[in-house]
């Protein structure tokens, strides 16, 4: 998997995989090179999934039926 | 037999003047009542009207609801329902009898509501509308969530706190449809059709805050009802409080009890999240640590395997080499003696007869060589 992967996969599937990864790396089967390469992907997604949550807000629009279908407005939530 | 006065033909009218009349007055004095009273003999006819007694203990009136105004009727007519009809009084020419036309219904108080929604719930329910198998599973982390429900409500206010509380990642697509009375059935069904439309939206919350029966009736209408089971979008219903069970609850993929708790169904909790990653992030580390540390105990163990073979090695050799040494010619030379060879053919000799005199001999030693010729030849000692 590339990183471009990494980017497009959702938060909770990369955070399975991630658990996934960290299993196996604890189990200490795999080869040491497949280890290495483990690592480096859990630490790619573990950088991912943390922009993704710092990045983290709430957009709020509207959608009305206008004259020529219908028309997103954006709206500010009233926190 | 008493004398009756004469009567003249210009006091007589006809029995279609009177109805006429008749009509005409009860047309200007009972033209917009409230009357409320009991079903019975509830009739529907083939082009929708619906006929029906509304009575009460001691009296009871015709009552007849055109095809218009039974269609936007709230909730399905029952016998024995309590009901409050608006209403015009009406004479009916052909068979001179009174009757109410009706052009409104509400339900007189919770027990016709709760009949209507018993009866409904079970229709439904036997359609196989509320049926586990039709429904679809929420998406665990929608793209955007289409939201039904009245912008000036408490229940946007309360979803949308919510999902900020979570430090939910969340594009929410709201669409402002009233959430109660007798048009808010359609601005839902609207709604739900506007956002089931947007291929971006993965989850529909319908939801609106708490109320009495009648307050929610809207979530009870077959209307709406069927608009849900028909969406193809994951649909989630949170109306009212926990209490509060209505049919979008029954026939929605999801229920949920509150807007707060519709909230986390469409988005995961931002802090949990991010206490797992931490977590799962240290274990990586820890886990990789672990992994080069027995590595290098591996690596540390197999040097000292291979050193091992090494060692019984050089043993064998230094033994065979000292063997070897000993078996060398240069050992016996060492003790003095020395080999002699036919110089013309390199031939070592080993007797005295294998040269001639005049023969060339070479004589090794143990450092360096002679080159002699043979003066005699003696056979033996």
């Amino acid at each position: 998997m590339t990183k471009r992967d990494v980017e497009k996969v959702s938060f909770e599937a990369a955070l399975q995989e991630l658990q996934a990864l960290v299993a196996k790396l604890e189990s200490g089967d795999e080869t040491l090179e497949d280890s290495l390469k483990s690592f480096e992907r859990g630490v790619a997604l573990v950088r991912v999934c943390e922009q993704r949550l710092s990045a983290a807000e709430v957009r709020v629009s509207q959608l009305e039926n206008g004259p020529d279908g219908p028309v997103e407005s954006s709206l500010e939530p009233d926190a | 037999m008493s004398q009756l006065p004469e009567v003249t033909a210009s006091d007589v009218i006809g029995v279609s003047d009177l109805v006429a009349l008749l009509r005409e007055t009860f047309e200007d004095a009972f033209s917009d009542l409230w009357v409320e009273g009991e079903v019975g003999s509830l009739h529907r006819s083939r082009p929708g009207h619906l006929y029906f007694d509304l009575k009460d203990e001691a009296a009871q009136l015709r009552c007849a609801m055109f095809r218009g105004a039974a269609s936007r009727l709230e909730f399905e007519l029952e016998d024995g329902m309590r009901i409050r009809v608006h209403a015009k009084v009406d004479l009916y020419p052909e068979r001179g009898s009174l009757q109410l036309i009706v052009s409104r219904v509400q339900a007189a108080g919770e027990g016709a509501l709760r009949l209507a929604f018993e009866r409904l719930k079970a229709r439904l329910a036997e359609e196989g509308l509320f049926d586990p198998a039709h429904k679809q599973a929420i998406p665990e982390e929608p793209r955007r969530i289409g939201l039904v429900t009245s912008l000036q409500g408490a229940a946007v206010h309360d979803f949308l706190r919510a999902l900020k509380v979570r430090q939910a990642d969340a594009d929410v697509l709201a669409v402002d449809a009233r959430v109660q009375g007798e048009e808010a059935w359609r601005e839902i069904v609207r709604g739900l059709h506007l956002l089931d439309a947007q291929p971006e939206v993965d989850v529909i919350v319908l939801t609106r805050g708490g109320g009495s029966l009648e307050d929610l009736w809207t979530f009870n209408r077959e209307e709406v009802v069927r608009c849900l089971f028909e969406l193809q979008t994951p649909v989630i219903s949170a109306i009212g409080h926990e209490v509060d069970f209505v049919l979008t609850d029954a026939v929605a993929d999801m229920r949920a009890p509150t807007p707060t708790a519709a909230a986390a169904l469409v988005a995961p909790d931002g802090a949990a999240l991010h206490q797992r990653l931490l977590a799962l992030g240290e274990r990586l580390q820890r886990a990789q640590h672990a992994r080069l540390r027995d590595a290098r105990q591996r690596l540390a163990v197999l040097r000292v395997g291979l050193a091992q073979p090494a060692r019984a090695f050089r043993a064998q050799l230094n033994t065979l080499s000292a063997k070897l040494n000993a078996l060398s010619p240069l050992a016996v030379m060492g003790r003095g003696f020395s080999i002699a060879s036919r110089e013309s053919d390199g031939q070592v000799l080993q007797s005295a007869t294998d040269v001639s005199v005049g023969d060339e001999v070479g004589i090794r030693l143990l450092r360096g060589r002679l080159r002699t010729a043979v003066v005699a030849v003696q056979e033996s000692e």
